[in-house]
């Protein structure tokens, strides 16, 4: 399999530069060797993980963490929930081996799984309808689909533009209790603003973004 | 052809319907999507949302799977055990029994070949680096040793005194060990980290990264898991005398000086003086116990130490035959 993926990808390479002599600069640039590299790593980590699991989970975390928190928190917009969400998923990549069974790379998984969880995550929160073929996020076997993909990324769209189109005070309130993880009385503190008024501020925000995630199903 | 620069691009939501047409088309290949998520990841790591701290987050992550990972050993040594008692119950015992009197005689004689050691005199202070690369401080009047042929695999040290630690996180994630007599063990990973231990008690103050200290209590053995800014102190009974948030920076302050009283009875230096001196101390009023000192002393000799002593509390500090006298003026 792995042999006549790379042999397309070959061919529509060399396509590429025989019909688009701009593509060529695009190559130089961005130099596929780059796919190269990361095989290297995923063999390093393939090999690491039939030694020694550790060593292997921990050479992922100091890789993926970071990167992965931030993208959980696109979604979630609250730092704690984000690495809680993140956490999880590692310590379940560790106690069900799930690092024996995938075929796709660890980033692909990963991110795949937390964006999965992410969701889920939204929709228990939002009580919004969840999307059946989305739940069995972890056990995820079968190749993902490109609208699937797609369709992630245009829900991160929106929730972005949900929460940059609150009014001002709104959404700094929303962010200062979600993102940040004050508690009302702190924000309310802070902003010389009554309890009352934050309770609100924060409830008009999950509904403008609750019905963003409705919106589409 | 579908570039970084253009997938980049797409995830800002820079993008247009054609664009993301071209992109859902190219998804199609598994390697392409392997290819997605790998530059997905690369853009979150040029255009953060935040910056978790990695290190902590690493060591709470490793102690998970250590404790998963001890739970599954023990049921395998159950099952183990079962076996071999019913195949071989006598050989077994007499093999036991013969291999443990030769052990132990092993150990007799080459421990002291086998165990690096390190004492510092009173007044003396150690920079030390570990084979491992973890760096250490080992204060006046203290001991510290470890296993010259398995530190490397088992990176196991035992305290007596007071050491200030900067272990290292290795490739392999072994953990680190810190031994002493009062039978409290600190296991980390990679941290910075204090720690006292004499026969008054033990006192542990984390500045950076996770700590899991296991003592016993009698006969009940403890865990506690301390959290950066948090110092513990046992009594010489292990007893959990204290649990307070201190602020880390102060950490960096002792390094440089030795001596760093916060609101400390001058009857402490009871304790202290014949730790680090060796000298033995008389304070002639109980009135004068109760005052208490703050701030940070350099008391690398001794001599500077009374000196200053003398200077900020306005009373009369001596050395006289091997002792330490303070009396009102």
């Amino acid at each position: 399999m792995d042999q006549e993926n790379s042999q397309n990808i070959k061919t529509t390479e060399k396509e590429g530069l025989i019909n688009h002599p701009s593509s060529l600069v695009f190559i130089e640039k961005f130099p596929l060797k780059n796919s190269d590299e990361i095989d290297e790593f995923e063999i390093l980590i393939r090999k690491k993980f039939e030694v020694d699991p550790t060593e292997g989970c921990t050479l992922l975390f100091r890789k993926y963490y970071a990167g992965l928190c931030s993208h959980a928190v696109r979604f979630v917009y609250s730092k704690e929930i984000a690495e809680d969400i993140v956490g999880d998923l590692f310590l379940d990549f560790w106690k069900n081996q799930r690092f024996e069974k995938i075929k796709v790379s660890y980033g692909a998984y990963l991110f795949r799984t937390v964006r999965n969880r992410c969701l889920n995550h939204i929709k228990s929160n939002l009580n919004a309808p969840s999307k059946n073929s989305l739940n069995d996020s972890d056990e995820i076997q079968e190749p993902e689909l490109p609208e699937d993909i797609i369709y992630m990324d245009e829900l991160l769209q929106r929730i972005n533009f949900a929460v940059n189109d609150l009014p001002p005070v709104c959404r700094k309130v929303f962010l200062l209790n979600r993102f940040e993880g004050k508690k009302q009385k702190e924000i309310a503190q802070e902003l010389g603003l009554s309890l009352r008024t934050i309770e609100a501020h924060i409830y008009k925000a999950l509904q403008l973004l609750k019905s963003t995630l409705k919106e589409k199903e | 052809m579908i570039t970084k620069g253009l997938l980049f691009e797409y995830f800002a939501g820079n993008s247009t319907a054609l664009q993301r047409r071209m992109i859902e088309t190219w998804l199609e290949n598994e390697k392409s999507r392997n290819q997605y998520y790998e530059w997905l990841a690369e853009w979150e790591q040029v255009y953060p949302q935040y910056l978790p701290n990695v290190e902590i987050k690493l060591g709470e992550y490793l102690f998970q799977m250590d404790e998963s990972n001890n739970s599954k050993i023990s049921v395998a040594y159950k099952s183990n055990k079962k076996v071999s008692s019913q195949r071989f119950p006598k050989i077994g015992y007499a093999a036991g029994i013969i291999l443990f009197i030769s052990f132990s005689f092993y150990l007799l004689t080459f421990t002291n070949l086998l165990n690096k050691k390190i004492t510092t005199n009173f007044g003396e202070i150690k920079e030390i680096t570990l084979p491992d690369g973890s760096e250490l401080t080992l204060y006046s009047n203290s001991r510290l040793s470890w296993n010259r042929l398995n530190f490397k695999n088992r990176r196991i040290v035992q305290l007596d005194g007071e050491a200030n630690f900067k272990i290292k996180h290795n490739a392999k994630a072994t953990k680190f060990k810190v031994q002493s007599k009062n039978e409290v063990t600190i296991v980390v990973y990679g941290t910075e980290f204090r720690f006292f231990t004499r026969k008054r008690g033990s006192k542990i103050e984390l500045n950076k990264g996770l700590i899991k200290l296991h003592y016993k209590e009698g006969e009940n053995k403890k865990t506690i898991a301390l959290t950066p800014g948090e110092s513990i102190s046992l009594n010489n009974k292990n007893k959990l005398t204290q649990r307070i948030k201190f602020n880390p920076l102060r950490n960096i302050e002792i390094k440089k000086h030795r001596f760093v009283f916060d609101n400390t009875p001058l009857s402490e230096l009871k304790n202290l003086i014949p730790e680090n001196f060796g000298l033995g101390i008389v304070i002639k009023d109980k009135e004068i116990e109760k005052l208490t000192l703050s701030g940070t002393y350099t008391g690398n000799s001794l001599n500077d130490l009374i000196n200053s002593l003398s200077a900020v509390t306005g009373l009369n500090i001596y050395k006289h035959h091997g002792r330490i006298y303070i009396v009102p003026y």
